[in-house]
């Protein structure tokens, strides 16, 4: 028998199932979104990313307003000036030139090519991915060959092979398209990866027998599915080409002087740092305070993305 | 089995390593590549002379000629010439190499000693203070600039007790060639500082590794039975646990592997160690192209034998890979 407590009990679970029923449907990004708004330190990396990308935009605006010097603009009476110098909040380095205008300048430098880098890596890794992982066979191996070649050069010796025989001088373009030529090949593997093991499900086969084309079935159906990995790996890459933008100013094969860049900078005040730590010390701790932002964003991108990485 | 599996790793890597080659004589040929100073633009010598010598090297040839040729020389073990004193790229090679190793194996193996015990404890201690800073240190680990990290430990054990002290605690460059006949104790000192900050990276991440792999193995069922049957806590950590936690690190070390010639190159130039990585950045600063192109096909050729290495020792340490 059945007794009345049990009847009870039923009730209110059909209730409760009921209820969950009901609750609003959620998209998956909304969701994804919901969890990185409430990543505290993410959004805080986010703010610190913000922020430094609106110094580097603002840049002319900031120079000529907030601090009245320009990048290149000499006081050789007050060389090697230290911070809280009257008319030089951060210093000057050897020839007089305003260290905190050179940090905001240099901004330009690190977060433009950050950025620019992973949208072209972005971009071509996408599109390789995808075709090699849509078509297959030997669209697949020739182009999958190539990324193993481009991954196994390493990145520095390239960079600096590059470096040597296409300028003397790079901009930001030229720097973000060498270092994108590597970058693509992690991209394409990620993506050929997803592809791979969307591309036999169900509701493939189903768009495919309603007459759906190459084009349709790639762009509406396959790069949905794989933009959850590219986000997260897109903001995870942002970090490393900082660090290695500056590396390569560090070591003379990227943005050259005058143009300021936190690398370069620092190159140019190692010889002075037994006097001048400061010259050497407050562009790395920008380097350091980006990056660091920059990868606890991409973290907390995965977390929310991806809640099967945490 | 592992010889067959291990045949066709060798096979699907000769194609990678013929477009390595392709790449870097291409970008070198398309910039000029017949370019020789010191001869090209010498007024001393007739055009006669300059054709003469440009065919005694096979410059005048179709490009897919002399690559023809460079390649049938690196598959003879010869790397090609410095177009700055003539030495064979290998000779060049063979001199820095092992100062190479000898620095990136002790930063990789200090990284392992350190952070596999670093990962334990914030694994044990989960959620703690000691946790919170250790995560902490890691997650800022992979964020410093290595040249800056160096340079500012220059300053603190050699700068400034030079100034205060009248010596430096350790030396911060000048290191010669232990295997020219140097002092080993002067080597050694001359290695510390080099070696942490090249472990710093790897550190950062392999603790962290360890960290959720070490919690990973510790939720499984046969912790629980090993911990049910009575065993003591010190035993099911450090020999249930921490041997299967550590299996997949190797995986992560593995994958260094390729690095061990080529990854030292920043650390090298900021404390001038006697290395490969110096030696191209110099090189490539006297736009020494001929050496440049052959020590970076030489790095890419390690590189493919390096993830070789990686993939075969993976499977070997862990049975449950099947070789396909």
């Amino acid at each position: 028998m059945i007794s009345q407590g049990q009847i009870a009990e039923t009730a209110r679970l059909a209730g409760v199932l009921e209820g969950a029923a009901t609750r609003p449907a959620q998209s998956f990004w909304s969701e994804s979104w919901e969890r990185l708004r409430a990543n505290r330190a993410g959004m805080l990396a986010a703010a610190v990313i913000a922020f430094m990308a609106v110094v580097a935009l603002a840049a002319p605006l900031l120079s000529a307003l907030v601090t009245h010097h320009n990048f290149h603009e000499q006081d050789i009476q007050n060389n090697f000036a230290p911070p809280l110098f009257p008319g030089h909040v951060l210093g000057t380095d050897e020839i007089g030139r305003d260290t905190l205008t050179r940090l905001i300048w240099g901004a330009q430098v690190s977060l433009g090519v950050g950025f620019l880098t992973v949208a072209i890596s972005v971009v071509v890794g996408t599109s390789v991915g995808l075709s090699a992982g849509y078509f297959g066979g030997l669209a697949d191996d020739v182009l999958m060959r190539l990324v193993d070649v481009i991954l196994s050069i390493p990145r520095l010796f390239l960079f600096i092979l590059v470096g040597i025989l296409f300028f003397r001088s790079a901009s930001l373009v030229s720097l973000s398209l060498v270092i994108a030529s590597v970058g693509w090949g992690a991209t394409a593997r990620l993506v050929r990866g997803e592809v791979l093991s969307i591309r036999n499900r169900d509701f493939m086969l189903a768009t495919r027998s309603l007459g759906a084309g190459h084009l349709r079935l790639i762009l509406r159906h396959l790069l949905p599915n794989t933009l959850p990995v590219l986000i997260v790996a897109a903001s995870l890459g942002v970090g490393g080409v900082i660090l290695a933008e500056a590396a390569l100013d560090y070591l003379g094969f990227g943005i050259h002087p005058p143009t300021p860049s936190w690398g370069n900078m620092l190159s140019n005040a190692q010889q002075y740092f037994t006097h001048s730590i400061w010259l050497v010390f407050l562009p790395g701790v920008c380097i350091f305070i980006t990056v660091l932002a920059a990868n606890l964003f991409g973290n907390a991108v995965r977390d929310a993305f991806d809640p099967r990485l945490r | 089995m592992p010889w067959k599996y291990l045949l066709r790793r060798l096979l699907a890597a000769i194609p990678v390593v013929l477009g390595v080659s392709l790449i870097t004589f291409v970008l070198m040929h398309a910039t000029g590549g017949d370019y020789v100073p010191g001869i090209s633009d010498d007024p001393r010598l007739s055009k006669a002379t300059v054709d003469a010598l440009r065919h005694e090297y096979g410059l005048d040839q179709p490009w897919w000629v002399q690559y023809g040729l460079w390649l049938w020389n690196i598959v003879h073990g010869d790397f090609g010439r410095s177009m700055i004193d003539g030495t064979k790229v290998t000779a060049h090679i063979a001199d820095r190499l092992p100062n190479t190793l000898e620095l990136t194996l002790t930063a990789i193996l200090m990284a392992i000693l350190i952070s596999i015990p670093v990962g334990v404890v914030s694994a044990l201690r989960r959620g703690t203070k000691v946790d919170n800073a250790l995560t902490t240190m890691s997650v800022a680990g992979v964020a410093v600039p290595e040249f800056w990290l160096g340079l500012m430990l220059i300053l603190l054990v050699a700068v400034i007790p030079a100034q205060h002290l009248g010596a430096p605690l350790l030396p911060s460059s000048g290191a010669t060639s232990s295997f020219g006949g140097g002092d080993p104790l002067d080597r050694l000192a001359h290695l510390i500082l080099p070696a942490i900050v090249l472990s710093f990276t790897y550190l950062s991440i392999w603790s962290r590794f360890t960290r959720s792999s070490m919690l990973e193995v510790l939720s499984q069922d046969y912790v629980r039975t090993a911990r049910a049957k009575g065993m003591g806590e010190r035993r099911v950590v450090y020999q249930h646990a921490l041997r299967n936690a550590v299996v997949p690190l190797v995986t992560l070390v593995g994958l260094e592997l390729p690095g061990l010639v080529s990854g030292g190159l920043i650390v090298e130039v900021v404390f001038g160690w006697p290395g490969i990585g110096r030696f191209t950045y110099e090189r490539a600063l006297a736009f020494d192209y001929t050496t440049v192109m052959g020590l970076t096909t030489f790095a890419a050729a390690l590189v493919v034998v390096g993830n070789l290495v990686a993939d075969v020792l993976y499977v070997i340490l862990d049975p449950r890979i099947r070789y396909t």
